[in-house]
């Protein structure tokens, strides 16, 4: 009886802090993610822009990075910093976005059939004419070599893109200076092209 | 120098670049309707897969209570039989094939894509059992009413027959199965295709 009492008594609380709790920690999520995405928001923007290129897919690639991190957030630990973990979900939802879409058939490289004829993305109107042509470079680049020119173009250090491909730092090291290489003699013959015409 | 100065310059150029509607459909409230969603979705393919086990419990149940209650009803023992031998295979390999695809073993590119391709594999291997399981039952259920037909002596005329429809909505039941089933599995392939590249583009040459 007075087992029952007491568990009666120590139940009751509880369950009015589930009714407090649960609502805080909501609004605590909802606000952690809108400061992380109004953060990020340009750099997941040109995740996306990097990854797809054409306009339909691109909202719905974002939709699904969003979504991703919404649901990832939560588990957060601190075990690497915010970055790194917002663009390790990012970079993996693009690759399964890649991976997913079943309109590429398989003889096509997937680099092949994501280049645009016109070049810069239409719904991601870029406002800079000398990242456009970045934009342009890089979806002539493999997949990998695009994800690390990213990273460490958003600012990574070879340890960071480490964390977020799985690969060791010194062939991050390599394969950023290999992918830095080509990106710059793509550009190169971009702007030939251009003085050409 | 002139190669880091000139990478820097990319790097601030590329940081402050503002790509401009990125706020089209990515509301919070647009995104706990997606979560909702997807939450649905996953939430059926779990009914599914327990549908599966709780549906073969049920029929193997009813199975021994017809072998002991009815022992005269040879065509339902039959029919229960073989649809219980079509199950339970079905069943097994549904749980077996997805071993080591719920989970990553860690969070960066390489383990996501790895879970992907393990999925991508036991998708596959799936929709091909499917397919053989499709071909397997149409053949045994039509021929099953061929013999109750037979048994009760009765008249196979088009179209106003108990017998013809169910040859024809089995016929047509086990087709669309197959042909749902080869569909997937061609696109789970190109699926699988694109991850062993990108999987071998991570692994191979420095």
């Amino acid at each position: 009886m007075m087992i029952l009492s007491l568990r009666n008594q120590s139940s009751m609380p509880r369950f009015a802090e589930a009714g407090t709790i649960l609502p805080m920690m909501d609004k605590q999520r909802t606000s952690q993610f809108e400061q992380t995405i109004t953060e990020y928001r340009q750099s997941l923007a040109r995740i996306v822009a990097t990854y797809e290129m054409r306009p339909a897919l691109q909202q719905e690639l974002h939709q699904e990075i969003l979504l991703a991190i919404w649901k990832a957030l939560p588990n957060f630990r601190g075990d690497s910093g915010l970055h790194t973990f917002i663009y390790r979900v990012a970079h993996n939802q693009a690759m399964n976005h890649l991976s997913r879409d079943s309109k590429i058939p398989p003889h096509e490289t997937i680099e092949e059939s994501l280049v645009s004829p016109t070049g810069c993305p239409e719904i991601l109107a870029i406002n800079n004419q000398k990242v456009s042509g970045m934009f342009r470079a890089m979806h002539s680049l493999s997949i990998i070599q695009r994800q690390i020119l990213t990273l460490a173009l958003e600012g990574l250090s070879y340890q960071e893109i480490s964390q977020v491909t799985g690969l060791n730092v010194n062939n991050v090291g390599v394969r950023l200076n290999r992918a830095k290489k080509a990106l710059k003699e793509l550009l190169a013959q971009g702007n030939g092209e251009q003085n050409n015409v | 120098m002139s190669d880091d100065n000139n990478w820097k310059d990319m790097m601030s150029q590329w940081q402050s670049c503002k790509i401009a509607k990125v706020d089209a459909n990515t509301g919070l409230e647009n995104i706990r309707l997606l979560e909702k969603k997807t939450r649905r979705k996953a939430r059926s393919m779990k009914c599914f897969m327990w549908g599966d086990i709780i549906g073969l419990i049920i029929f193997a149940l009813i199975f021994i209570y017809q072998l002991v209650s009815d022992k005269e009803n040879l065509y339902l023992q039959v029919l229960l039989g073989g649809a219980l031998i079509i199950i339970i295979p079905m069943t097994f390999l549904s749980v077996w094939y997805r071993k080591g695809a719920w989970s990553t073993t860690g969070n960066d590119t390489r383990a996501y894509l790895t879970l992907a391709l393990r999925r991508s594999i036991s998708a596959i291997k799936l929709a091909k059992a499917t397919a053989i399981m499709a071909i397997v039952a149409g053949i045994f259920f039509v021929s099953l009413i061929l013999w109750k037909a037979s048994l009760e002596e009765a008249e196979l005329l088009w179209p106003w027959n108990r017998y013809i429809f169910g040859i024809s909505f089995q016929i047509g039941l086990f087709t669309a199965v197959y042909f749902g089933s080869r569909w997937y599995e061609k696109r789970r392939m190109y699926e699988k295709i694109k991850l062993e590249a990108l999987l071998e583009e991570l692994d191979t040459a420095i």
